[in-house]
This record gives C-alpha cells, sequence and structure tokens, in this order.
C-alpha cells in the first residue's frame, strides 16, 4: 500500500472537491479506467499525475483490475481539463485528467 | 516552406485512410491530439501503420517524439505497426525490432519504389505558398 492506495479497499462514488481532479486513464485499446478517488490537481505536475496512476495499477488499486506489475505510461500524453467556474447543471464542474497514448510527430 | 503533415495508412499500404492536417502543425512537427487517437481507432483494424513528413531533402530519421509515440501507439493496440516518414525526396518506413521498446529500425525505400500516397504527403507539406489548398474531408483536417 502506498499513499495512494490506502483505504482504497471500498471505493465509494466521490465528490470532487475543486482544488482535485478525476483522472481517467485510456491505457491499452478496451481498457480504460478511473482512479478510484480524485487526486490533488493543484500544483501538480503531469509527472504526479502519471505516477499516482501507475502506482495504482502496479498495486492492485485499480477495482476490477489485477495488479500489474508492469505497469507504464511513460509514453503517455496528460490533459489537463480545468473545472469551469460556471458550469450549468449538467455540465462538468470538476477538474478532469486524462491519461492517453501520445499522438504528436516531430522532427 | 514546408510543414509537417500525416496520415494513416490503409492495411494493403496502398491507400490514406486519413489525412492527419492539424492547427498548429509547422516545419518541426504535427501536435500531439486526441482526434488523432480517435483515428486511429477508427482505423486499427484496416490500417498498416502511420505515415508523415519531415522537411526537407535527404533521408529521414525518426526523432524521438516520433519513436515514443510509434511506442505508445504499438502499446495501446498491442500491435506492431509500420511507420513511413518521407522527406521531400526520400523515405523510409520504420518498424519495430525489439527486443527494447525503443527499437525501432529503418529502412530506406528505394527510390521509385515509394508508395503512390508518398508524393500527395509531400504535396499536403507544403505551406500556403506556393500551392494553397482546402482541406475539410475528414474530421481534423
Amino acid at each position: 500500500m502506498n499513499e495512494i492506495t490506502q483505504g482504497l479497499a471500498v471505493v465509494p462514488p466521490f465528490a470532487v472537491q475543486p482544488n482535485e481532479a478525476r483522472v481517467i486513464v485510456t491505457y491499452v485499446e478496451g481498457d480504460t479506467f478511473d482512479l478510484p478517488r480524485p487526486v490533488i490537481y493543484d500544483g501538480s505536475s503531469e509527472d504526479d499525475f502519471k505516477r499516482w496512476a501507475v502506482e495504482m495499477m502496479r498495486g492492485g488499486g485499480i477495482p476490477g483490475r489485477p495488479a500489474d506489475p508492469e505497469a507504464e505510461l511513460d509514453d503517455y500524453k496528460v490533459e489537463r481539463l480545468p473545472r469551469s467556474a460556471n458550469a450549468e447543471p449538467g455540465q462538468r464542474d470538476f477538474n478532469l485528467v486524462l491519461i492517453r497514448p501520445k499522438t504528436g510527430y516531430g522532427c | 516552406m514546408t510543414i509537417e503533415a500525416a496520415a494513416i495508412i490503409s492495411a494493403d499500404e496502398k491507400e490514406v485512410l486519413c489525412w492527419h492536417l492539424p492547427e498548429g502543425r509547422s516545419e518541426v512537427g504535427v501536435p500531439d491530439t486526441t482526434s488523432h487517437l480517435l483515428d486511429l481507432l477508427h482505423s486499427s483494424q484496416c490500417m498498416a501503420g502511420t505515415a508523415h513528413s519531415h522537411p526537407g531533402l535527404g533521408v529521414p530519421a525518426p526523432s524521438w517524439e516520433d519513436i515514443t509515440t510509434y511506442a505508445a501507439i504499438d502499446k495501446y493496440f498491442r500491435r506492431r505497426f509500420k511507420y513511413w516518414i518521407a522527406s521531400m525526396d526520400r523515405a523510409v518506413v520504420v518498424t519495430w525490432c525489439g527486443p527494447r521498446k525503443y527499437d525501432y529500425d529503418v529502412a530506406i525505400l528505394d527510390e521509385g519504389k515509394e508508395p503512390g500516397w508518398v508524393t500527395e504527403l509531400r504535396r499536403k507539406s507544403q505551406g500556403p505558398d506556393p500551392w494553397p489548398y482546402s482541406e475539410s474531408a475528414h474530421g481534423n483536417e
């Protein structure tokens, strides 16, 4: 167990505070999952989000997903989608972090 | 001026399934976009891989940005694809050779034996001058 996976044996639906984010990982085809609790958004780096996700993947902290000691997100992109302070009902009112395979090309 | 362009190539390697000409592409790269991942998802069962252009002349080589994108795509789809790179006069195809995840081999295509779509890839890699063009056919163009 580590700072992220501690206390995650039961996973209730969670509320996301303004300084937190929901994290969705698009890992491999057919394997997209939420981190089971929000993470700190403000002040966190892209490497932080990836590190927390990898720790949970390796440690078996993702509900319904076996521990994967080989999990890594080295070539994955982190997209930060901040919450809208004036979200209407039905609109996303929380910070969202998407981690997905990178797709850029460059010379 | 040349600006990089990219495309998804059909399984028979003869056609472009989808051009990828996002806003922000330049002479040094094609930016990372979610739309390209979605296009790859839609094409994954019928594609051989992707292609993109490098500005200038001579035999192109994959950049680290390219290699890490290839590794990400291969990992995501659990398949090994082919990745073409075309300069304005030469082209190569890059494939994983292993054993490590960033071990990719570069094979130079013989002049005159390039796939037909390479010509169009080069044309789309021209800046607005001297060949103005307007694209609207596919998603993120």
